[in-house]
Formats: structure tokens, C-alpha cells, sequence
């Protein structure tokens, strides 16, 4: 998953470099941490939150996850 | 469209050393038979069947928008296989997979998602604005059937009664197949009202307006 998300955040941003992506487990679900430049920040969001919206809704399609939720959070 | 000719004992050889030749999957070429199996030319000792083989030439940007879909499932851990075409201003990919549930979702939205993504990262490769139509399993080919045939059905209905009619909410995309789908109906015509996750479509006849 961690993958998936890096490859993305890292294809759409400026500063590829910057990318950071790490996934912390919890009781009932993982939560992807998604780092980027300060720069980037609008364009892993996108227009009224398009591309950050489908980018967890293919998350959410993974198989990898199975009883697990996964949750992702756009960090500075 | 460029083709090459080729050919075999048979129909299926020709065709598997054409496709072996271009280095593309069957569904990706269309294949016409020139002669086949003449048996005159098999006594003679002649090859039994020439094709000629059809296929489109791959862009750039078709062969960037093939390989940032396959990544994509890859790293979701689908086997899939991408074919793709492009037609004037679009790329049209489709994908065969082992799980097309998945991908496309429901209501089509991780089909949706993923095709908007596929798109930002192609834009942002190629420094340019394209148009990416995504298809798994024939999905959208299929739903815009069942839309055009609802669009129909509710056509008749007007026709029937003469009043107007309120099709269900719809995503901006599928509304604009219905629209298209009724665009050249004499009797009734279509307009969207409303705003946002509310607007729908009203179909009503000509004659109202």
C-alpha cells in the first residue's frame, strides 16, 4: 500500500524528493501517513479534494487490506 | 492504421506469426484473410493462408498512459493485461484482469477513481493535457448501453403520457450520455435542473417547450 501511495504522491508533485509516505498500525486500522512539500500540498489534494478522494477510494479497493481499514492523512 | 501480411499451413499459424512479429495480443490487431487454404497452392506446395494484419501505431503518449496503468495494478496487486488504442485526441485503454469487481467497484467508482488518477499522473509526465478513457472488462461500454437504454424507456414514457419525467440523480459523465442518448429524439427533449449532488435530468416533450 505504502507503495501504491508513494508512487502516486511522487508522480504528481514537484518535488518528488520530498515524498514521504509511512503507515502506522492501530487497533482496527492503518493510518497512511502522506508527507509532502509544503509546495505540493494542493496538488495531492487536488480540486475540491478530487484527487486525495480518489486516491482513498482506490486504497479502499485493495484487496491487501482485508478486515483492516485503512485510513489516509496528508501531513506538512 | 499500418498492417503487415503474413502466412501459414493455416488461418491460426499466419495469425501467431503476424502477432508474433508485431509483438501485439490478438484483440489489440484486426485480421483479414486474403486467401485461404486453396488447395491447388497446398499441392503445389505453397503456403495455405495470407492475411494481412491491422494495427494502430503506438504513441508516445498511448505507450506512457499503458505503462502508468500497469504500475498502477501492479501495485495493487492485480494481474492484468492493458490494451489501448488512440483515437484522435483520446487514449482509450482496457483492461483484462483476474478481478474486475475490484477495480471497477461500486457504481463504477474505483473504475472512476483510478482512471483520474491514471490521468493526473500522465498530465504531469508528459507536461500536457490528455484525454484518458479507462475500461475494465468492458464496464463503461455496458453501462452506457443501460443508460441509453434507460433514457429510452423514460422517452416513452413521455410519449405514453405526455408529462414530464424525472430521471434518477446521475454523476456529470452519465448525464451527459443521456443527453446524448436522446439528442436526436423527435418528440421529447432533455434538460438538467437543479445543483449539484440534486441536479437530474427531466425529460419532456417537444411540444411543452
Amino acid at each position: 500500500m505504502i507503495n501504491l501511495i508513494s508512487y502516486i504522491a511522487k508522480s504528481i508533485v514537484d518535488d518528488p524528493e520530498a515524498v514521504e509516505v509511512k503507515s502506522v498500525e492501530g487497533e482496527s486500522s492503518t493510518v497512511i501517513e502522506l508527507r509532502v512539500a509544503k509546495n505540493d500540498i494542493g496538488k495531492v489534494i487536488g480540486k475540491k479534494g478530487r484527487t486525495i478522494a480518489a486516491i482513498r477510494t482506490i486504497l479502499n479497493a485493495s484487496r491487501v487490506q482485508k478486515d483492516k481499514r485503512h485510513v489516509l492523512e496528508i501531513l506538512e | 492504421m499500418n498492417w503487415i501480411e503474413e502466412q501459414g499451413k493455416t488461418k491460426e499459424e499466419a495469425i501467431d506469426r503476424a502477432l508474433r512479429r508485431l509483438g501485439r495480443a490478438l484483440r489489440e490487431v484486426r485480421v483479414e484473410v486474403l486467401d485461404e487454404n486453396k488447395r491447388l497452392l497446398k499441392l503445389l506446395g505453397a503456403r495455405g493462408t495470407r492475411i494481412r494484419v491491422y494495427y494502430h501505431v503506438e504513441t508516445p503518449e498511448l505507450a506512457a498512459a499503458k505503462q502508468i496503468v500497469e504500475k498502477l495494478l501492479k501495485l495493487l496487486h492485480v494481474r492484468a493485461d492493458v490494451v489501448g488504442r488512440m483515437e484522435e485526441e483520446t487514449i482509450y485503454l482496457d483492461v483484462e484482469s483476474d478481478s474486475p469487481g475490484l477495480l471497477i467497484g461500486k457504481q463504477g467508482r474505483t473504475l472512476e477513481a483510478l482512471q483520474y488518477i491514471a490521468t493526473r499522473v500522465l498530465e504531469s509526465t508528459r507536461h500536457e493535457r490528455l484525454r484518458l478513457c479507462l475500461d475494465i472488462g468492458n464496464y463503461q461500454e455496458r453501462h452506457a448501453q443501460q443508460l441509453a437504454g434507460l433514457a429510452r424507456k423514460l422517452a416513452d414514457e413521455v410519449r405514453a403520457t405526455g408529462k414530464r419525467v424525472t430521471a434518477p440523480p446521475m454523476n456529470p459523465a452519465d448525464r451527459r450520455l443521456f443527453h446524448m442518448a436522446l439528442r436526436d429524439d423527435a418528440d421529447v427533449t432533455t434538460a438538467s435542473e437543479g445543483e449539484g449532488l440534486l441536479r437530474t435530468i427531466v425529460v419532456s416533450a417537444r411540444a411543452e417547450r
